[in-house]
């Protein structure tokens, strides 16, 4: 089979396609963002979520578990309270995002203590805004389990109504 | 040297390039889905390697995936092949970067590489795997096949 002839674009060519493609692919994701009924803040800093103390950064729900059996955090539910009655993580403290200025001042939160905030799961931010709003009363032992209830029941983890 | 040369051309074969093209353009497709469904969550994995300046990290957040998605695409079909391999080689060595990085710092969090779900840690594994990925991402970018490409389409109508 004869070679095929590979003809090579010159550097400069190519790397100014790169950055189009780049900047392409920016357009493309800050038009999909600005089209998305929860858009991310642009230019912001992230939440501060995942604190050191309870050392659940990011994990699967299998340290959660660890973290829940060892008592290393008090759980707090971040969804409406009815889902919350239909079943939470044994333990937890239902403190919806919805009803924080109504709930929040009825029930005694130890800034000392530590927290690790939980909503439905990956697509949802519930436990990302309770994190923020805590975190600016002037709580600094948070943390965010992502997975949330979803991956907890994937885990087959207990439930409690 | 004979199987050294062989090896070579093997490598360097246009079939064995569209191979390699069709490998890195699917995982870079694979990879983004998950990614572009959940901005929110890989913005958290983002932040959590602390390495990016936090004011910065939202608009990584949405620009990477669509930067894999694309070169994925473009691989897969071969347009603008060298460009997209350029890039390909330039997110697996900001990967090699940043896994080593999060790894020598103790810092103890989901790759986010192919999901946004806690199922993959960042660790050695991690790092060899990118190291495999990027022979044919350089073979790709070195030597691109034009067999079944949409450049080599272009090219004859632009030369016609």
């Amino acid at each position: 089979m004869a070679k095929q002839k590979q003809p090579r674009r010159p550097w400069k060519s190519i790397v100014i396609q790169a950055l189009a493609l780049v900047v392409l692919a920016g357009v493309m994701g800050l038009g999909r963002n600005t089209l998305s009924s929860r858009p991310l803040p642009l230019f912001q800093p992230a939440n501060p979520l995942l604190i050191d103390t309870v050392g659940v950064r990011g994990l699967d729900s299998l340290q959660i578990r660890e973290a829940w059996e060892k008592h290393q955090g008090i759980f707090l539910d971040a969804r409406r309270s009815e889902l919350f009655r239909e079943g939470h993580i044994p333990g937890a403290k239902s403190l919806p995002i919805d009803d924080f200025d109504k709930v929040y001042p009825l029930i005694s939160f130890s800034k000392d203590s530590a927290y690790i905030i939980y909503c439905e799961g990956r697509g949802c931010e519930y436990s990302d805004l309770l994190a923020q709003r805590l975190y600016g009363l002037g709580y600094r032992k948070l943390a965010v389990f992502p997975g949330g209830w979803e991956e907890w029941i994937k885990g087959k983890h207990p439930v409690e109504k | 040297m004979k199987i050294y040369l062989a090896i070579v051309r093997f490598l360097t074969h246009p079939w064995v390039g569209l191979v390699f093209r069709l490998i890195a353009g699917t995982v870079f497709i694979w990879a983004s889905g998950d990614k572009i469904l959940h901005p929110q969550a890989f913005l958290r994995i983002a932040h959590n390697y602390r390495i990016l300046p936090p004011a910065l990290e939202p608009l990584f957040a949405l620009t990477l995936p669509w930067v894999e998605f694309l070169v994925g695409l473009f691989l897969v079909i071969g347009l603008f092949t060298e460009a997209s391999a350029l890039l390909n080689v330039g997110m697996l060595v900001m990967f090699l970067v940043a896994i080593p990085s999060a790894l020598l710092r103790h810092i103890d969090i989901n790759c986010g590489c192919f999901s946004t779900a806690q199922s993959v840690k960042v660790g050695m594994d991690l790092i060899y795997r990118d190291i495999l990925l990027l022979i044919p991402a350089l073979l790709v970018l070195f030597f691109p096949s034009r067999l079944l490409a949409l450049d080599r389409l272009l090219a004859k109508n632009k030369g016609s």
